[in-house]
């Protein structure tokens, strides 16, 4: 494709392909880096060194498993979505568990993660590397996944006939049709989702299990470490490193990534402003790419040459008749298998969450262990402080996203900007606010609530600013016709108009907050904790005692309480969105 | 049948009837019985209404749907999936925008399993073939309509198809474009010795019919089926100007209406047969329907009518049946003429009007039982899922939903029943203040108000539809006589709603453009403003338009003004050429 686009001016052919060759051998340095690392024998805990010489090395593999994470979810989500969309029977399967899986926090896999995968890779690190990756993972995959598949389900019609008629194998159909319509929304989630598995990095690289320590090498643990040893300008550095790198991702990613798939918008889709990437460009304008795609093209030729005979008509139905049959095996025994598996770990879980009283005993040794009571209790206080957290991410974002959304300028100069903000950990940060609090006064039960908001804001700054960005101009002239003041004008207009959007925000808001409050009510600084009763911090604690049963029940207390008011609250409110208040 | 050689037959259906499952689980009739053959060395038509089921038809004859009874053959024999003789141009094109020209044509040949050679080869041809060359590196988003269907037919060409299945396929086209395709793929078919053999296509169009088939194969509605086949004998190259195309076109005009409005009802007034099904027509489209025959001495050829208008001649049907239905109009052979009751109706005032409007109503069987149905429950309202149980229990063979839908519309037309879509019920509509002074304009207000606060039905042009029927409110209020005043009262109401006072205008957002787009409009109207300073949106321009009567001339020079900044040069052109301001108003409102 490459070598079809344009012919820039000769003078920067050479000093773009000398960018690349030097960019290829930064990167096949930092691969030899991260496969040291992957090769090395178990350390459960290593040393991280806090000087900025060694920062560049724990930024790259933390990178490095950012990366693998989200390989793996984009696998992941390809065989997901792909089958919940084609095997109706495995999608009703498919589609609620996906939801379920979604409002699990990640220490709720954790366990069962990390001691599973070092005993599948005895005395070796990627046991634990692996651990860290799927880790990061589940904190990416979900929505790439509901958007793939809702792609796939949503496929214009007229398209679909065709493929039918002109006798598209599923796979040429896959190919042809369904992965391009899939690639603007794909592109969009992930760069989403890459920012919702960098939220829980430094959970990633370092946690306890009970009696066990592991700390991975990384920025994640850089940044643990520095906090432990409230060393500010290592804190400092440590941000710096993961702004270059969301930056940096960015730029070399995801913008050339959101270009390319400008061809892939289906046609009447409202075109937006043209998106633009410097290294796109770059590689366009490089001599050496070109070559390469020279060399790609022919070979294709030559393999087309000799390839087979025509297929007939009859072979072709046989075929494709053939393949269904074959595809609907596979799904039916597919879900057999995963019923099995399920029903095994519904068992298993019923064993677990049995174990937990429905008070707490008062043990005479040791901590006293989890109990329904604290459970219930915890669920509560989180959930009034996930209220909280949208209200007060409600208060201030909609004014400042209405304000961006009015204009176009503001909009496409401060979009790049949230966007960074948003992909930033905002545990990394949570620190700082500690100190804040404790000199303001403010107890953490409340303050809690603030660290919650600053993830999980920037949900609800970027759907206010699309949907404010989305009100037809019509409709505001009438407002400026009639001269309405500025209340009246959001009273009437705006904040009608912005609310199916608004809603989007906080559905995913809370979703982040909820989970984010395993780490918003349980944080470490200084060497010492700081927690407050909240269903997050009991998660927490339970994971570091490895008091399994507990976690067992926080956590599926959580899922549900999450997965209920998606359905009584989120749901409902969806509807009334999109049947009262849609501007189409 | 008997003189149809088998061997000649390419392509049949026997006895195929199809149902569709509605929503809420009744069986919906779509074909019923159809028996059809295709012989080679022909281009076939199907001529019908939409709704009629021709595409059904064409999708199950292209494999891609089962028919619910019967059986489909291709050269004798059945086959699974996709007929293998056949290639389909959609009506919407169908084309992969992240293709370019070749590769959409490209892909549909690697599917078909084919060497590249052959490939390579097959791709040159058609390209030539069909007048694509220089376009093959070409994304669908740089064609035109004209030329993305180009593109549709050389892939389904480059197959070489033994039938080349054509569903509506110059639709989306324009005008001129259209004739060129057409002449385009005819000389595609009748190159001796090659493929396609022969070609189906689906059509609304008789004029296109004429031109294109051998045989035209005249569908009705409720339930789909075959009235008649026509044989097409002209000479080709056809002249559609010629004495024997025209007779041959007004051949098919006698029929259509012979079979779609017969003048003598002959079965219809059996007791036992079914009632006639009340076409989905909206209220303001049989006004629309009596402002132009009122405008024309009262009569007028019901195709020349949906030439002028540039309506579908099915749809035109459907209003004219709706009018007879209501005895507004009545329809001797091909001629629509307004009755006594429709030029009063059309004639009266405002209040008048309405009255006439509900009197007409009631003369409906069907109307008088829900409206019975309604006042029964007093207060509270009938259910709506209530009123269609029972509409389907008298009429199990219409889409009753529809049937609901539409006698809704009719009576909030009259102010006989108020429908409140949210909760899904049916109240009987509280008499509006009927004094001349300001408390009229609040009224009407409230009216326009409870309409479009109610009127938003999923799956419609909801804004367009809400100001078709704000329109026709308007067009018979004195309210618009006096622009001035109404915007004063629609500022008021906003006013007093905005400080929590009152509650006519405490509408959702989405529902406030429209009324403030008429108030703009209609204050700006006696200003003699500049409308070069508006954008010139349809919203507006209607507003203006379905104004009364006798306002129309002192609106004409604006109207004008306004029109040569339209988009669409369609109706610009008939905008800009029309001396009487009933034609434009008819190619608005039944647009």
């Amino acid at each position: 494709m490459l070598h079809s686009i344009s012919r820039e001016r000769r003078s920067r052919l050479a000093l773009s392909d000398i960018l690349l060759i030097l960019g290829f051998v930064g990167l096949v340095l930092g691969m030899i880096d991260v496969f040291h690392e992957w090769a090395g024998t178990l350390q459960a805990k290593v040393e991280i060194d806090l000087s900025l010489w060694s920062l560049p090395h724990y930024t790259i593999l933390s990178l490095s498993r950012g990366l693998l994470a989200y390989a793996i979810s984009l696998g992941f989500t390809l065989i997901y979505g792909f089958w919940a969309a084609k095997h109706r029977a495995s999608g009703r399967l498919l589609i609620p568990m996906l939801d379920i899986l979604q409002s699990i926090p990640v220490l709720g896999f954790m366990p069962g993660l990390v001691l599973s995968l070092i005993a599948v890779f005895p005395g070796s690190n990627i046991g634990l590397e692996l651990a860290a990756v799927l880790m990061i993972f589940t904190g990416q995959a979900w929505n790439m996944t509901f958007s793939y598949h809702r792609s796939l389900t949503t496929l214009p019609k007229d398209q679909a006939e065709a493929a039918q008629t002109f006798r598209f194998s599923w796979w040429q159909r896959l190919c042809w049709v369904e992965l391009p319509a899939s690639v603007t929304g794909l592109v969009w989630n992930s760069m989403m989702s890459m920012a919702g598995g960098w939220f829980f990095l430094m959970l990633s690289e370092t946690f306890t299990l009970g009696e066990r320590d592991f700390r991975l090498p990384g920025l994640g643990s850089y940044m643990q470490e520095a906090l432990n040893q409230g060393n500010w300008p290592a804190m400092a550095w440590g941000v710096l490193a993961m702004v270059l790198m969301i930056v940096l991702l960015d730029q070399l990613l995801w913008r050339p990534l959101v270009v390319w798939a400008e061809r892939f918008r289906v046609e009447d889709s409202a075109a937006e402003i043209a998106q633009q990437s410097w290294f796109l460009d770059l590689l366009h304008a490089s001599k050496l790419l070109h070559a390469v795609g020279r060399w790609r093209a022919t070979r294709q030729q030559a393999a087309g040459r000799q390839s087979a005979q025509r297929v007939s008509e009859a072979d072709l139905a046989r075929q494709s008749l053939t393949a269904e049959k074959f595809g609907n095996g596979l799904g039916w025994s597919a879900l057999i298998v995963l019923v099995i598996l399920l029903s095994w770990g519904a068992w298993m879980l019923v064993g677990q969450l049995l174990q937990v009283p429905w008070s707490a005993p008062h043990a005479s040794v040791g901590p006293t262990p989890i109990s329904w009571l604290e459970i219930g209790r915890g669920a509560g206080l989180t959930g009034l402080r996930v209220a909280g957290a949208l209200i007060l991410g409600t208060l201030w974002a909609l004014p400042v996203g209405l304000a961006i959304g009015r204009s176009p300028t503001w909009s496409r100069r401060l979009q790049p900007v949230v966007q960074v903000c948003a992909s930033f950990p905002a545990p990394m940060l949570f620190p700082l606010f500690l100190v804040i609090f404790q000199w303001v006064g403010l107890p953490l039960d409340i303050g809690s609530m603030i660290l919650m908001l600053l993830g999980t804001q920037w949900y609800v700054l970027f759907n206010v600013i699309a949907g404010a960005q989305a009100i037809p101009s019509d409709l505001r002239e009438a407002t400026a016709a009639f001269r309405l003041t500025p209340l009246q004008r959001f009273v009437r207009l705006e904040a009608p108009g912005i609310f199916p959007a608004l809603v989007t925000g906080w559905v995913t808001a809370a979703g982040g907050a909820w989970n984010a409050s395993i780490v918003a009510e349980f944080l470490t600084w200084h060497n010492k904790v700081y927690t407050v009763d909240g269903l997050g911090a009991t998660i927490s604690v339970a994971a570091t005692r490895a008091d399994y049963p507990g976690l067992a029940a926080a956590v599926t207390f959580m899922a549900i309480m999450v997965v209920a008011i998606n359905v009584i609250l989120w749901r409902r409110l969806h509807h009334l969105a999109q049947g009262r208040f849609s501007l189409t | 049948m008997a003189i149809v050689d088998a061997n000649n037959v390419l392509c049949e259906t026997r006895g195929v009837s199809h149902d569709f499952v509605l929503p809420n689980g009744n069986h919906l009739a779509v074909l019923r019985d159809i028996s059809l053959a295709i012989r080679s060395r022909e281009v076939v038509a199907l001529l019908g209404p939409s709704g009629c089921g021709k595409s059904t038809l064409l999708r199950i004859l292209a494999g891609l749907m089962k028919p619910s009874l019967g059986k489909v053959f291709f050269r004798g024999a059945t086959f699974d999936g996709i007929n293998p003789g056949m290639a389909l141009v959609f009506q919407s094109f169908a084309l992969y925008p992240w293709m370019t020209v070749e590769e959409n044509i490209r892909t549909v040949l690697i599917a078909a399993g084919m060497p590249p050679a052959e490939i390579a080869q097959r791709i040159l041809r058609a390209v030539l073939r069909v007048g694509l060359v220089g376009f093959e590196g070409a994304y669908p988003r740089e064609l035109s309509g004209g030329m993305k269907q180009r593109v549709g037919v050389a892939r389904a060409m480059a197959l070489d198809p033994e039938i080349l299945f054509l569903d509506e396929p110059f639709c989306h086209v324009d005008a001129l474009t259209a004739e060129s395709l057409r002449a385009e793929l005819l000389d595609l078919w009748a190159a001796p010795g090659g493929n396609p053999s022969s070609i189906l296509i689906v059509s609304h169009d008789i004029p296109e019919v004429v031109s294109m088939a051998d045989r035209i194969v005249l569908m009705g509605a409720n339930p789909g089926r075959v009235r008649q086949i026509v044989d097409n004998t002209l000479p080709r190259p056809r002249n559609l100007r010629s004495p024997e195309a025209i007779a041959m076109i007004d051949r098919l005009h006698d029929l259509i209406t012979g079979h779609e409005m017969p003048d003598t009802p002959s079965a219809a007034t059996d007791a036992h047969a079914e009632p006639a099904p009340i076409p989905a027509v909206r209220a303001i489209q049989i006004f629309g329907l009596l402002e132009v025959l009122d405008g024309r001495g009262g009569t007028h050829d019901l195709f020349h009518l949906a030439d002028q208008t540039d309506q579908e001649f099915g749809r035109m049907i459907e209003v004219a049946k709706a009018a007879e239905m209501l005895g507004c109009v009545t329809t001797p052979k091909r001629q629509v003429m307004i009755t006594a009751e429709g030029s009063k109706l059309i004639q009266a005032g405002h209040t008048q009007r309405t009255e006439l409007w509900r009197e007409r109503l009631l003369t409906l069987p069907l109307m008088k039982t829900v409206l019975e149905l309604v006042r029964a429950q007093g207060n509270a309202g009938m259910d709506r899922d209530t009123i269609i149980e029972t509409l389907i229990l008298t009429r199990p063979q219409e889409d009753c939903e529809q049937t609901f839908t539409t006698l809704i519309n009719w009576a909030r037309f009259g102010q006989m029943l108020t429908y409140d879509e949210a909760r899904g019920r049916v109240k009987l509509a509280q008499p509006t203040p009927t004094s001349p002074t300001s408390s009229i304009v609040a009224g009407e207000l409230a009216a326009l108000v409870d309409q479009k606060r109610t009127r938003i039905v999923p799956g419609q042009p909801t804004k367009s539809d809400l100001i078709t029927e704000l329109c026709a409110l308007m067009a018979t209020s004195p309210v618009v006589g006096n622009p001035a005043a109404f915007t004063q009262a629609v500022l008021a109401r906003e006013q007093a709603t905005s400080t929590g006072v009152g509650h006519g205008l405490a509408m959702p957002h989405a529902q406030l453009p429209s009324i403030s787009d008429f108030a703009v409009t209609l204050a700006l109207i006696p200003a003699g403003c500049d409308f070069a300073a508006l954008d010139g949106q349809p919203v507006r321009i209607i507003a203006m338009i379905a104004a009364p009567a006798q306002n129309r001339p002192r609106y004409l020079h604006i109207l004008s003004a306004v029109a040569g900044q339209l988009n669409n040069p369609q109706i610009r052109e008939r905008m800009l050429a029309a001396q009487d301001p009933a034609q434009v108003v008819a190619a608005f409102l039944l647009h």
